[in-house]
């Protein structure tokens, strides 16, 4: 069917609705176990992990390096369990849209909800008072939107992001389900054998990614991986000295060392770094 | 604004089927879809997609000649009026309340004819509070916008194509932050968004049908009342305006 991908504030549904789809699908949920996962292969806490994310960037920003690399060992964790669900899997975790974009047959749906039902949701949960609880949904909306901005560059409201937004005012979670189904369940979302190709490139490309920023010789460089056909092509810039020296069979070197890689192309734009 | 009438002020009290506006409703589930979009966005083909799957009735601009007519004024003069952004001073004049409620009018005493799917310009606001509205909002890409109007105006080039539509948007968002104080993309004025950058029109509209067909758009009887009365209300007053 497709990979279903669901975006929403805190408190709007979004894991009833994962739950909901789950059960009429039979696909697995995944949702903050994948950063669980992704700090168990950097061998740090997820707390530290969640921690950084979550943080706000700032002007001097000195997590950013860090960020990178957490970001990208999430997108690996799940390109690997998207790929290991061939396709048929609800994600409800951090930035779905964002982090999946490149990804054919994905299924975006934003959750909005009014104020006062997610205060009505927090206040139950959490047992906050209701300016507690407004203040503390306002301030979550605000970094998120803020974090989107930095990271990605999109503004997290922008309805043209997502391929389905249902506003929880109207629908029940189980009228949502329903809805969501009766597109998820058309031709256009369908993985193919060949989207399957696609989603195996996107794992292969994540963890390239992943391997250039946990290595000591590569993580400083500003380097980008796409794959096709299982053809990494690593982008970027890197220091001119480093031409013919072993910066670039490093990295020739860390991609190829990816399980699935057939063949690794360097397309860098080399610099001079003592001109 | 004060032209835009909240269902149940000022009511007029007047029970279903007294009114006589046009066939009464049919037993069984009944319910108004509203589409807003932007230009070229695939609208009127969701209207008829909608229309083909569900039987019910579309509705577009035509609305706007049934009010012009009702006010003796000519459909031209009256579109201009009632779809550019007034200026300050044009803000505070009755004429363009009147012409607003003019359209409101119209478009609530085709409400109490029973299903209705209009992709006419504001229906989320003119059938604002409502119950039985289903209100679409519909999202296009831009490239795929610039293709359709492309197709439709073959002497236009690509550039003309893409500042007209980023005009008529500009325009339309200005309409509706004057008119009525908000931002025409946020989604909470809606009760869905579809997006066609990777759904089909006929999946989109296979969401819809399914969005409509919940229990809660079965238009029950106190909400078929409260649209017969709407639409009383909205008339009575345009009649004490208009002296009519």
């Amino acid at each position: 069917m497709a990979i279903i991908s669901i975006c929403r504030g805190t408190k709007s549904g979004g894991n009833a609705l994962a739950d909901c789809m789950s059960q009429k699908t039979g696909y697995p949920t995944l949702g903050l176990e994948v950063i669980e996962q992704a700090a168990a292969q950097l061998g740090v806490a997820p707390e530290d992990l969640d921690e950084k994310l979550e943080d706000r960037p700032g002007l001097f920003d000195r997590s950013a390096s860090l960020r990178k690399l957490y970001l990208a060992a999430i997108r690996a964790e799940l390109a690997r369990q998207v790929v290991e669900a061939e396709g048929d899997i609800i994600y409800h975790g951090l930035a779905g849209g964002l982090l999946l974009k490149a990804v054919p047959g994905v299924f975006c749906i934003r959750l909005i909800a009014p104020l006062d039902l997610r205060v009505q949701a927090l206040r139950e949960t959490e047992r906050m008072d209701p300016d507690e609880a407004e203040a503390y949904i306002q301030e979550v909306d605000e970094a998120r939107a803020q974090w989107v901005k930095t990271m990605y560059g999109e503004d997290i409201l922008d309805p043209t992001l997502y391929d389905m937004i249902v506003n929880l005012e109207t629908f029940s979670v189980s009228e949502t389900c329903q809805i969501v189904l009766a597109g998820v369940r058309q031709p256009e979302f369908k993985i193919t054998p060949e989207r399957l190709e696609r989603i195996q490139d996107f794992r292969i490309a994540s963890d390239v990614r992943l391997a250039l920023l946990d290595d000591m010789g590569t993580q400083t460089l500003d380097l980008d991986a796409q794959s096709r056909d299982r053809v990494v092509t690593v982008t970027g810039e890197a220091p001119m000295y480093s031409r013919t020296g072993d910066v670039g069979q490093r990295i020739t070197e860390i991609a190829s060392s990816v399980s699935g890689v057939k063949d690794v192309v360097l397309d860098l734009e080399w610099f001079d770094p003592y001109p | 604004m004060g032209t835009l009438l909240p269902p149940g002020s000022d009511p007029v009290q007047v029970p279903p089927g007294t009114v006589a506006v046009g066939q009464s409703r049919k037993d069984e589930a009944v319910a108004v879809i509203t589409i807003s979009r932007g230009s070229l966005s695939g609208g009127k083909a969701l209207a008829e997609c909608l229309s083909r799957k569900l039987g019910y009735p579309t509705l577009g601009r035509e609305v706007l000649q049934e009010a012009a007519e009702s006010l003796g004024a000519s459909e031209e003069s009256f579109r201009g009026k009632f779809e550019t952004t007034p200026g300050l001073w044009a803000r505070l004049t009755q004429e363009r309340e009147t012409y607003i409620l003019a359209v409101q009018t119209a478009l609530a005493e085709w409400c109490t004819r029973g299903d209705l799917i209009y992709h006419g310009l504001a229906g989320q606001f003119l059938l604002q509070g409502l119950s039985g509205v289903l209100r679409i909002r519909l999202v296009a890409p831009r490239e795929k916008r610039i293709e359709a109007l492309l197709e439709s105006m073959h002497r236009m080039s690509p550039e003309k194509a893409e500042a007209f539509i980023e005009n008529v948007d500009r325009e339309r968002a200005r309409w509706v932050r004057v008119m009525y104080g908000v931002d025409v993309n946020d989604p909470h004025l809606y009760d869905l968004t579809v997006n066609l950058r990777t759904m089909s029109l006929d999946t989109a509209c296979a969401a819809v049908v399914e969005a409509v067909e919940q229990p809660r758009f079965r238009m029950s009887e106190e909400a078929e009342a409260e649209c017969f009365s709407f639409a009383a209300e909205c008339r009575a007053r345009l009649n004490r305006i208009t002296g009519g």
